[in-house]
């Protein structure tokens, strides 16, 4: 039979149809290329802002300018994109678990614009969060475009988030260890490879447009003596503790500013221009501060002790005022500009206690500390050593890399036990990791588990009738109902009837309705069958009736759920390779 | 391979609903155009097999389908048939005389099938009064008895069988099936029969084969309408 192939149906072409992984592969170069340019198109629009604003940031009123940015973006979020605040990533991963990774087309450009009006005023956040979501959703929207399945459009997403990181910071492992550690949240040949391919062309497009530069490359090569290595304990500590006062900061803002009883957008003026106040103390924490960074991996940043320690506490106030009050913007940014300042101050502090010791470079140690902060904030090791790795270009740091964040993560993990990213998501519940318990029971719902072999019968049948139903049925559970409305009144168990089936004096003493059990727990078609189960565990039913609009649709029991439940986990985890 | 997705739901034992979502996720290696699932077939079967999943072919594993059949008493009589005047002056020997009478079984199998019979009168006497005995193996026969059949053999003369009310043995029901739970439904619908008062004086007077064979119809009819 010959067929009409569209070319929006590239899925159904015969080479792609028995083995995807070609496909995926040329998707992830496409989706790739055009998350890095809008990567890219950020960056150049931040760049543009602030070379058009730094002519007034000397003026009085320059406060103003971060509280008209963080309005601006509150009000083009809510009002003329209809989203929320906040800087994306726990929304991609919501879609990636939950509905297949699909976005709104909208939502690849809603971030950007709203990210730019708030960095770029001088509001603190970062640019890479709101990038990731616009990647993840290019990368969404085009897996729709060619009506690619659940599967690969998760591929895709991933593409995205890995396109835009590698774009953005000209580090295309970061992207893909990001993509796997904090977006997808597992580890298989399918996805790796589109992933690392949509990295690379993200980074090449950035190369091509920008040049290959490493961002924060530092004057000299850092040799880490064994001294260092074990300072580097004590700064992996320091890490997790900022981490831990800039988690804790940013949701205790966020419950302070939605007790404000002002709209959203005003609320986001009171935060940028409390900003923007702060600015003038400390002219480093507006922004994303990349400029901080670069002068201190260098070594030019010749602030005592004292400023940097407040330095570093004021970025963590100016970016928990930003965020919490509903600007727009990731944490990636400001986490590299604490991290470093913590990073600094812990080296001063070294240096003040232990003069003659020599220490390495103190670039090194802003370095190590940008690591540790990443790891402990995003609880991801993996992505804090890479990231470092390849904006900084220090291999030689490899070592020390890996114990701070190794380290940072573990302790972070001790008081927040979910990372920034999924801390509301898990509170929610609404983490669902591939392979896991929530996530099968969470793919499954309630009509692919429903058995319909009950027979029902009506309230005033007799004993003696019934028994004649129970002789013909399969199942120990029969559903009573209005013979006259069709609704559900309750439910007659064979386990209740039986110690009276052999007595025939009451066969026609007694009536269904007699036996039945009126107050039974029914479920619903669309509940979750989490809860469902829940609700099993508390009666201590293995079945419970289905019923919808008033009438019974059917039974769902464990035994058969069990059976599914193997089949979606099966499913679910073979695929992986 | 393009199949119906309900097909495809069948033949992979899932609900149409799953599919549709494995489907939609990319879980399984069938497409879908309107209602009709595109399938590689040996792509499937790779699939089914990685999965553990057991593929149902087209034919239906057939079990000893005398369970959902109909009238299978009836059925069962007739293949076996209804004999008269079967000699013997004790139960052994009229045993031996009905178990020759069972159509399609070698002299071998005969012999086999008298054996059981004999070891299970041994156990407990099968005369289940008012002159009729249900005489049956243990255990399914292993060969010669592909169907069920109930053999009917009206007696020369009466016999002592041990029954539980003491009263001699006119009549015996050879019931031979191949499974058990076909042993028991044949049983159950026997006695549901030989409970009815009309029923046994039909008996009683040794009718032919049409004429029983009728009245079996008859009262089996009645079970199927409102069950045992």
């Amino acid at each position: 039979m010959k067929q009409f192939i569209s070319w929006r149906h590239p899925a159904r072409l015969l080479p792609f149809r028995r083995d995807d992984r070609m496909l995926l592969i040329v998707m992830g170069i496409i989706v790739g290329i055009s998350s890095g340019l809008a990567a890219l198109g950020l960056n150049i629009s931040l760049v543009f802002m602030l070379e058009t604003l730094h002519h007034w940031r000397h003026h009085w009123w320059a406060f103003l300018l971060p509280a008209a940015g963080a309005m601006l973006s509150s009000l083009f979020l809510e009002k003329a994109m209809n989203e929320g605040a906040g800087h994306g990533v726990p929304e991609v991963i919501y879609s990636v678990s939950r509905y297949g990774g699909l976005m709104r087309f909208r939502s690849s450009i809603s971030r950007l614009v709203a990210s730019c009006l708030t960095i770029g005023s001088g509001g603190s956040a970062g640019p890479e969060a709101p990038v990731v979501m616009s990647g993840a959703a290019i990368g969404s929207n085009i897996a729709k475009l060619f009506y690619l399945n659940d599967r690969q459009r998760v591929t895709l997403v991933g593409c995205g988030a890995a396109g835009a990181i590698a774009a953005i910071f000209n580090a295309p492992l970061t992207g893909i260890i990001f993509t796997m550690e904090i977006i997808l949240g597992e580890w298989s040949m399918v996805n790796i490879i589109p992933i690392a391919v949509a990295a690379v062309s993200g980074a090449e497009i950035s190369r091509l447009l920008r040049g290959n530069s490493i961002a924060f490359e530092s004057s000299g090569s850092f040799h880490i003596g064994s001294v260092d290595l074990v300072a580097c304990l004590g700064l992996a500590l320091v890490a997790s503790m900022t981490s831990l006062i800039l988690t804790r900061m940013l949701r205790r803002m966020h419950g302070v500013s939605s007790r404000v009883s002002v709209p959203k957008w005003v609320r986001a003026a009171m935060g940028g221009a409390a900003v923007g106040l702060l600015g003038f103390l400390v002219p480093d924490v507006l922004g994303e501060g990349y400029h901080a960074i670069h002068a201190m991996i260098q070594g030019n940043f010749t602030t005592g002790l004292t400023i940097a320690a407040i330095a570093c506490l004021a970025k963590i106030l100016a970016t928990s005022l930003t965020l919490g009050w509903g600007g727009s913007g990731g944490i990636f940014a400001p986490c590299l500009v604490i991290g470093s300042f913590a990073g600094l101050a812990y080296h001063r502090l070294l240096v003040f206690f232990m003069p003659s010791v020599t220490w390495v470079n103190e670039g090194c140690f802003a370095l190590l500390g940008m690591a540790g902060m990443i790891s402990g904030i995003l609880q991801a090791p993996l992505t804090g050593i890479f990231l470092i790795l390849e904006i900084t270009g220090s291999y030689e740091v490899m070592l020390a890399l890996i114990i701070v964040s190794a380290l940072s993560t573990t302790i972070t993990h001790y008081f927040e036990p979910a990372s920034f990213y999924l801390k509301d998501l898990t509170e929610r519940g609404q983490l669902l990791r591939p392979g896991t318990d929530a996530r099968v029971l969470a793919d499954m719902t309630i009509r692919e588990v429903l058995e319909k072999d009950c027979i029902s019968v009506p309230p005033d049948m007799l004993l003696r009738e019934f028994l004649h139903v129970v002789k013909r049925s399969t199942r120990n559970y029969f559903p009573v109902e209005d013979p006259d409305t069709g609704y559900f009144l309750g439910m007659v168990r064979f386990d209740h009837v039986r110690p009276y089936i052999f007595n025939t004096v009451m066969y026609d003493a007694v009536l269904v309705e007699q036996i039945m059990d009126a107050d039974v727990e029914t479920v619903h078609y669309d509940d979750e069958l989490a809860d469902v189960l829940h609700k099993m565990d508390a009666t201590r039913c293995y079945s419970l009736p289905v019923v919808s609009n008033h009438r019974f649709v059917g039974m769902v029991s464990k035994a058969t759920l069990l059976d599914k439940y193997r089949d979606e986990l099966k499913v679910q985890t073979t695929q992986r390779m | 391979m393009i199949q119906s997705l309900e097909e495809i739901a069948q033949r992979l034992n899932l609900s149409i609903e799953t599919l549709n979502r494995w489907i939609r996720q990319g879980r399984i290696p069938v497409s879908k155009t309107g209602d009709m699932g595109m399938f590689h077939e040996a792509e499937l079967n790779k699939w089914a097999a990685k999965q553990e999943k057991i593929i149902n072919t087209c034919e239906d594993s057939d079990g000893v389908g005398c369970l959902s059949s109909e009238f299978v008493l009836v059925t069962a009589m007739e293949k076996g048939g209804v004999h008269h005047g079967i000699g013997g002056t004790d139960r052994d020997s009229v045993l031996h005389a009905s178990a020759c009478q069972v159509p399609g079984l070698s002299p071998g199998q005969q012999k086999g099938l008298f054996e059981q019979l004999l070891a299970r009168e041994q156990l407990t006497s099968t005369g289940i009064g008012q002159g009729v005995a249900i005489p049956h193996p243990r255990n399914p026969l292993r060969e010669g008895v592909k169907i069920p059949m109930v053999v009917t053999c009206f007696l020369e003369n009466s016999i002592d069988f041990n029954a539980i009310d003491d009263l001699p043995v006119s009549t015996l029901f050879l019931i031979l099936s191949p499974a058990v739970s076909c042993h028991l439904n044949l049983l159950s619908r026997l006695s549901f029969c030989l409970r009815d008062r009309a029923f046994m004086s039909l008996v009683k007077t040794g009718p032919t084969a049409d004429a029983l064979l009728e009245c079996v119809q008859k009262m089996e009819a009645q079970i199927e309408k409102k069950g045992v």
